[in-house]
């Protein structure tokens, strides 16, 4: 009886511990997954070529208070 | 393209710029305006936009090409090829489009001072811009 009852705890803790394996590869490739998914955003350059260097926010270039504003439309293709 | 002739009244803080674009085809247009939005995305707009004004006329544009330029001005390729191949920035390039329809312009280059098209028939030369501009200020 008692050595039944070993046998059987001691297949409970392997089921639960196979159940750990799955649940956490799972977890695992899931997270792999994602990051497939969406690339962590690029870095944003500061260099002499930058926007930053230039004050350039895409495409606008000077103050939000400006009392002049020329939009100038273009066409690279 | 007559910004640079402008620095002084921006730095100064009473003019400012906006490039807007108008995508007048739809292929290498779009591509132009996806290659300087994602280029952007990583704070490289104005450059990718000198380079590819600079090498306009000498190849088609195309997705090939502009990732070329990302990696001429040293951009995150692997971010920027992705943020092309996703075609993440085409339903803005339309958007660009409509609204450039909207406001009644046909062609580029077009400008608008403080909202008013100006009538580029009446320009003696692109160096009349700028005046337009100094008048503006000093009104």
């Amino acid at each position: 009886m008692s050595q039944k009852k070993g046998k059987s705890s001691q297949a409970i803790w392997i089921v639960a511990g196979a159940a750990v394996l799955v649940v956490g590869g799972l977890i695992a490739l899931s997270q792999l997954s994602a990051g497939k998914e969406s690339a962590p955003p690029a870095t944003v350059q500061t260099g002499e070529n930058s926007d930053q260097a230039h004050n350039v926010v895409r495409g606008v270039w000077g103050s939000e208070n400006a009392k002049v504003v020329l939009e100038e439309y273009l066409d690279y293709g | 393209m007559v910004a640079p002739q402008l620095a002084a009244l921006v730095e100064s803080g009473q003019v400012r710029v906006e490039y807007k674009q108008f995508p007048l085809n739809n292929t290498t247009s779009i591509w132009a305006v996806e290659a300087v939005e994602c280029a952007a995305d990583q704070g490289m707009w104005y450059a990718m936009h000198l380079h590819i004004f600079a090498n306009q006329g000498k190849q088609q544009v195309s997705t090939n090409l502009t990732k070329q330029f990302a990696k001429d001005l040293g951009l995150d390729t692997q971010a920027f090829n992705q943020c092309v191949d996703d075609d993440k920035y085409v339903s803005a390039a339309r958007g660009f489009q409509s609204e450039a329809q909207k406001r009644g312009i046909t062609g580029t280059p077009a400008f608008f001072l403080n909202g008013k098209a100006i009538d580029l028939g009446t320009l003696k030369g692109w160096d009349d811009i700028p005046k337009l501009v100094e008048q503006a200020v000093n009104q």
